[in-house]
């Protein structure tokens, strides 16, 4: 195929002009998206209780049916039980649904003991949502802004690669010793190409899983814009009308799940475990148990099926097993959620995440380097430069400084009328908003400036676990909890990366001071300075 | 502070921002209008293909999964076009036609 340089022109601008408009929303996404791969052991590094893995395989019966006859229970609840895994090693009991408001517990799987957690909103609740929504609640903007950034992320990777005129050799380019620009543009075109695979994948796949919000013309015609009947077909998912006649609660959610289990096996070859359990309408005679296989460990897509049995008289209600299309849709947003079971390919993705971090603030860096060559006005300058080193460093230690808080903040904490998740919360909002104005009102330097601080805080939240836990990395290996530790050692990995960028990006500030006095002739190394 | 170069002679600034905005909103209709059609095709494959006797959740995520190919598609597609404003033009007249038929060919009498 022969591609004409206006064509190239014409991608370039493409995607010069969506990296500029969306490039911070993007980096912010990537960021947290690449933060949310661990968000499971994060939790457990900010939920010390949650910490020690125990039997997860216990039975449910001794623990949940107690908990649930203590339960003030209406026709229209719902209870949701989560079983404990390896990487969540306690019971989650849910109930919602009805007129009380939702209640939610950590059991121990094998004592039923709940666990006092801290009130925290963990990974889960905070950087998962940042995430997908950005936490902009309001009319749904969130998950349209994120939804537009990921559909223009698709579009500019594949802009990009019509621009390169040599993507195999960019592949192999790196020249951290040539000038600045030259090695910004080199580590953006090699963490593209490196991980393509993966920056199609991330934003493919995110579109996906919210591709009813973004595309809602999809459930107009066959389901009068109803989510919920495209749901019950697309994923079993059954609510029965409620009859409002009293049931009776189930005598044994072992049972269901034992007879769940067991066709599952059959039908797939490999082992299968249920991962929650669901009573819909809990107090009505309608009521059903639904034994859900949604997150399987040994397969990427991620509904396998799931079972809907009778409460009263225990008949398999539905045996719902997805359809072919439905079945690639769940693969490929498996792929984006990677909860089976696999290290090797999580950290992979870890990587990926990292790698379309990296990419992004290189064409960010590249972008507004080569602004300034061409006589940026001063003004104009410090407000990007601003905006770009908030997006990017500012974020990454307001992250950190998030983890701190969890480890300082009392279990009791509160002040200005919200407690302490949302304490947690604001530290890390007050933290990047700070990293912005103190970008707009530095030079450069703002830069190592805030790698330093990004590094202190790593440093600073590893030993703020130990101090307040006692779990120190010796201590975290020695009890096998492999979360913690995992989290610690990646927080002192990313200390040190901080402080080898901070020291680069003084060296080449130093250098680029001597080159404007005439007494050097030395080019940067290492990572630009702008 | 370093002596900001001075490598390009600079477009009159109000030139540069209009030159700015066109091409913005030319970059922006490319993405409207892929987004239009893909909405169009979605609507039409998720009523036509169950009258075909694909299962209706199928056809819908069958039109989402390939819809977001025709998406990337189309804005690529679009933004190198030098006939943009009427490529768009057509796309949302035929996003139009596709969600307006769509209703038609679900209905059991057609």
């Amino acid at each position: 195929m022969h591609i004409t340089n206006e064509f190239r022109r014409s991608m370039n601008w493409l995607h010069t002009w969506l990296g500029i408009a969306l490039g911070g929303v993007l980096f912010v996404i990537f960021w947290m998206g690449t933060l949310t791969v661990f968000h499971l052991e994060i939790n457990r590094w900010m939920m010390p209780e949650t910490r020690s893995v125990t039997n997860v395989d216990a039975p449910l019966d001794p623990v949940i049916l107690p908990k649930i006859a203590e339960m003030e229970i209406e026709n229209e609840s719902t209870i949701f039980i989560g079983r404990a895994s390896e990487r969540q090693p306690h019971i989650r009991l849910i109930k919602f649904g009805g007129s009380a408001e939702r209640e939610e517990a950590y059991l121990h799987p094998e004592t039923g003991a709940e666990i006092e957690r801290t009130d925290t909103y963990g990974a889960s609740g905070f950087f998962y949502p940042f995430h997908y929504s950005l936490h902009v609640g309001w009319m749904g903007v969130g998950y349209w802004i994120v939804g537009l950034a990921a559909m223009a992320m698709l579009v500019l990777t594949v802009s990009g690669v019509f621009i390169h005129r040599k993507i195999f050799q960019d592949f192999f380019t790196f020249r951290p010793k040539k000038a600045a620009r030259r090695s910004t543009l080199d580590l953006h075109n090699m963490t593209a190409i490196v991980a393509l695979p993966f920056h199609i994948l991330f934003p493919l796949s995110g579109v996906l899983i919210f591709a009813l919000t973004y595309f809602p013309n999809a459930m107009v015609v066959g389901y009068g814009g109803e989510r919920a009947g495209l749901s019950e077909d697309r994923f079993g998912f059954h609510q029965p009308a409620v009859v409002g006649e009293p049931g009776a609660l189930p005598d044994s959610l072992d049972a269901f799940v034992s007879r769940a289990e067991t066709v599952w096996t059959e039908r797939s070859g490999a082992a299968a475990r249920a991962d929650g359990v669901r009573i819909m309408n809990a107090g009505d005679a309608s009521s059903t148990v639904m034994v859900q296989h949604a997150y399987p460990a040994s397969a990427v897509a991620r509904l396998q099926g799931n079972m809907t049995f009778e409460t009263a008289s225990g008949e398999i209600k539905t045996d719902f097993v997805p359809l072919p299309i439905s079945n690639a849709s769940s693969w490929i947003e498996g792929a984006h959620f990677i909860r089976f079971d696999s290290w090797a390919v999580r950290w992979l993705f870890f990587f990926g995440g990292l790698a379309g971090s990296a990419m992004i603030a290189t064409g960010m860096l590249f972008w507004m380097r080569a602004r300034i060559r061409k006589g940026m006005e001063p003004l104009t300058v410090r407000v990007v430069r601003a905006l770009t080193i908030g997006t990017t460093t500012g974020i990454m230690a307001s992250s950190a400084v998030f983890l701190i808080a969890n480890r300082v903040l009392a279990a009791d904490a509160a002040a200005f009328g919200v407690g302490r998740a949302d304490l947690e919360a604001a530290a890390f909002f007050v933290v990047w908003i700070a990293s912005f104005i103190h970008a707009g009102l530095r030079d450069k330097r703002a830069w190592a400036d805030q790698c330093w601080a990004m590094a202190a805080f790593c440093g600073l939240a590893v030993a703020l676990n130990w101090a307040t836990t006692g779990g120190h990395l010796i201590e975290t290996v020695r009890l096998d909890q492999r979360a913690v530790a995992g989290v610690d050692l990646t927080l002192l990995a990313a200390a040190a990366c901080a402080v080898w960028a901070a020291r680069k990006l003084n060296a080449a500030y130093k250098n680029d001071l001597a080159q404007a006095d005439g007494t050097s002739k030395v080019l940067p190394a290492g990572l630009p300075a702008e | 502070m370093a002596a900001i170069p001075q490598r390009m002679v600079k477009l009159p600034l109000n030139e540069k921002w209009r030159s700015i905005a066109s091409r913005s909103s030319r970059t922006l209709l490319a993405l409207g209008g892929g987004y239009g059609l893909t909405n169009g095709y979605i609507a039409f494959l998720a009523a036509g293909l169950p009258r075909l006797g694909v299962p209706p959740a199928e056809a819908a995520y069958f039109g989402l999964l390939t819809g977001l190919v025709l998406f990337v598609g189309f804005a690529v597609w679009a933004a190198a076009t030098r006939h943009l404003v009427l490529m768009t033009g057509a796309a949302i007249a035929l996003a139009v036609a596709l969600t307006a038929t769509a209703p038609i060919i679900a209905s059991p009498g057609a």
